[in-house]
């Protein structure tokens, strides 16, 4: 190895840091290029993610109009007072700007305004349409709700109404700038951003800390039409959380050309180790904008999933809603032919029972029963059902006094029979005073149900702690069940006993279960044939 | 208003076999009451216009049927509570169904009672009897 380096050497060791700087350059620019794309790319997608939650919200509040008006045509008329006071409820729940007879201007409730005041807010382009449905309603002299209609350009917005006869016409409608700046403002933080109507500025927020150089557009729609455009600016946080990548590979390689030309000058090392070093370079640079692409498509996915979460939820309400109504059809529509069954077969018992031989009777017997049964499980699944859908309401409850409140209503009625309740320590919880009510006495009944056998029945209630939940428990000595069957146990119309037996229709412990699940609960049970049973339930908290 | 004495039930219900099983179980029982039926809302409301009008006397009850097409049992007690004498009859609502939301529609409508229907095999009917004694002989209403 030479100790000074030759001028062979000298011109190879310049020659090589040139091209590893020139390397670098080009990788650099090549990042930053990509750096580029993959910024506007995610920046699109947050805009679309943006106007999604607004056209999600809008597609929620035309809902809330379209109820609101359906609720004027039942009541509106006829308790003017009481219409204003729910009215105004509506508006403060479901952020709609008006309702009700209104002014143009969306501010004070009108009671008596004309047809052309609907005219005067709808946009020139929709006029057309909403004067039709005005002179169908009033020729066909039937009322319903037409809409939505846009708001004039200068008050972006729609509305709805119920045109009345000649003289009045109900409108619930909503303004959109306001809704925009709830919804933009809590993604003010990352983002400069605006909503445009063509060159109108309907919403903007101003971050000078903003780049300017990349722009997210996306449009807002509602029913299909176009509302606005929403462009956002958004910060480096968003798009580029990352370290400057190409800054590194730029001033690596050019440390990395110096170094190199320095050490070959002063080493004199081959052309082979310079070409290998610059292989290593590569291969970090490579290595280095696959961590980048990673990064940034981990970063659309997380996007895409949260506009994919919206969309489901939505639908979710709308199957919820769906089913409440199927709910509440079952429950009026179905009782009435089954009653209808069982009380003409009770009339032709009483008119002509005397004429009726005993086989004929035990078959009008037969489909009374029949009939009576369904109506139970009818009952027993809309209580189901409602136990999983009503408001939740949180106190702390006396759990001792409930128990034994519940324990009196449950034995009241009871002739014979020994039975014994054994209460031992039951803390406070929070908790549904009802449905927790009802948890109890579903168990109880159930307890005393399966023991109604015993020369003595012991039903007894306690508890523990346990990681921080209280576990409550109830206990009987009654018939049991089998170990296989206690999964099963907690579904809906499961039966583990014979109807004629232990009446009942399987429903009272899926209720237990919905809500102490409701609760962040959980339950479970054990048992043996002819060994008796033990339900718990965990509920979390507890106060002593 | 000859027939004073002799207190009026009216009996606003839109399917016929509970009107049968109704009637059945008020003729039994012989109330000291003449029970009318009307099969919808709006003759209702007509019916109690009328006895506004003193064509014919106000009943002493009404039983109201919650579910009825086009005016049903929600409108007429509204309507009934608006204006006029028939605000102060008492109302007991008639419903298959129990939901939360038809009992409280009802009570802020102004009906005084809720009672859902019941089909019991061994005694068809009875329980309108049962609610129509207490509006009849227990209750005082504004006369």
């Amino acid at each position: 190895m030479p100790s000074r380096p030759s001028r062979r050497d000298g011109a190879w060791s310049v020659a090589t840091g040139a091209v590893v700087a020139l390397a670098s350059v080009g990788a650099w620019y090549s990042l930053e290029v990509i750096r580029e794309e993959q910024n506007l790319k995610t920046t699109s997608q947050f805009a679309r993610s943006i106007a999604g939650e607004i056209e999600w919200m809008l597609r929620d509040q035309i809902r809330a109009s379209r109820r609101l008006a359906r609720f004027w045509l039942r009541f509106g008329r006829q308790r003017w007072d009481e219409w204003e006071f729910d009215t105004r409820l509506y508006l403060e729940n479901n952020g709609l700007d008006s309702a009700a007879w209104l002014d143009p201007k969306f501010t004070d409730p009108l009671w008596e305004v004309g047809l052309e005041t609907p005219m005067q807010l709808a946009r020139e382009d929709d006029r057309a349409r909403l004067l039709e449905a005005q002179e169908t309603t009033v020729r066909e002299g039937t009322e319903r709700i037409v809409g939505p209609f846009r708001l004039q350009d200068g008050d972006h917005g729609y509305f709805m109404t119920v045109p009345v006869g000649n003289s009045a016409a109900l409108v619930a409608g909503k303004r959109l700038g306001p809704m925009f700046t709830s919804v933009l403002a809590s993604h003010a933080e990352q983002c400069a951003m605006r909503v445009q109507y063509s060159n109108l500025v309907l919403f903007s927020v101003d971050r000078p800390e903003c780049r300017s150089d990349i722009k997210g557009e996306a449009p807002i729609r509602v029913f299909d039409d176009q509302v606005g455009t929403l462009i956002i600016e958004p910060s480096t946080d968003v798009v580029d959380a990352g370290n400057p990548l190409s800054i590194v590979v730029l001033t690596g390689g050019l440390l990395t050309a110096v170094l190199l030309g320095g050490v070959m000058w002063t080493r004199g090392v081959t052309r082979a180790g310079a070409a290998a070093l610059l292989g290593v370079n590569r291969r970090l640079e490579q290595s280095m904008s696959d961590a980048r692409a990673t990064e940034a498509r981990v970063r659309e996915l997380n996007l895409e999933l949260e506009s994919r979460v919206r969309a489901r939820t939505a639908a979710l309400n709308d199957a919820i809603e769906d089913l409440e109504t199927f709910n509440y059809s079952v429950s009026h529509d179905l009782r009435s032919p089954l009653g209808a069954i069982i009380n003409v077969t009770a009339i032709i018992e009483e008119d002509h029972g005397a004429r009726v031989d005993a086989e004929a009777r035990h078959h009008l017997k037969l489909i009374q029963n029949s009939a009576m049964a369904a109506i139970t499980m009818m009952d027993s699944l809309l209580a189901f059902s409602r136990a999983g859908r009503s408001d939740l309401e949180a106190r702390l409850l006396d759990v001792r006094g409930l128990v034994s409140s519940v324990w009196d209503e449950l034995t009241s009625q009871d002739a014979g029979g020994k039975t014994v309740l054994k209460v031992s320590d039951l803390p406070r919880i929070v908790a549904d005073p009802s449905l927790l009510r009802l948890v109890f006495s579903n168990l109880m009944s159930n307890a005393l149900k399966f023991s109604k056998t015993r020369p003595e029945v012991i039903v007894e209630v306690g508890s523990r702690l346990e990681n921080g939940q209280v576990v409550y428990w109830v206990r009987d000595n009654g018939v049991g069940f089998r170990k296989e069957a206690s999964e099963r146990i907690f579904k809906v119309f499961t039966r583990l006993h014979s109807t004629s037996l232990y009446p009942g229709t399987g429903a009272g412990l899926a209720i237990v279960d919905r809500i102490i699940t409701r609760h962040g609960g959980r339950v479970w049970c054990e048992g043996a044939p002819d060994e008796g049973a033990t339900f718990y339930f965990s509920l979390p908290g507890g106060d002593d | 208003m000859n027939d004073r004495e002799v207190g009026q039930v009216l009996l606003v219900e839109d399917n016929p076999h509970d009107v049968e099983v109704a009637m059945r179980a008020f003729r039994r029982h012989r109330l000291d009451a003449r029970v009318e039926v009307v099969s919808n809302g709006a003759d209702a409301l007509d019916y109690l216009r009328a006895a506004e009008r003193g064509e014919r006397p106000l009943p002493l009850v009404v039983f109201l049927d919650l579910r009825m097409p086009d005016v049903d049992g929600i409108e007429v007690v509204r309507e009934m509570r608006a204006t006029g004498a028939s605000r102060h009859v008492p109302v007991v609502m008639n419903s298959s169904s129990r939901q939360e939301r038809d009992i409280e529609a009802s009570y802020r409508s102004g009906a005084n009672s809720f009672v859902v229907k019941r089909f019991e095999p061994e005694r068809p009917g009875e329980y309108l009897i049962d609610v129509a004694r207490y509006w009849l002989d227990l209750n005082e209403g504004v006369r």
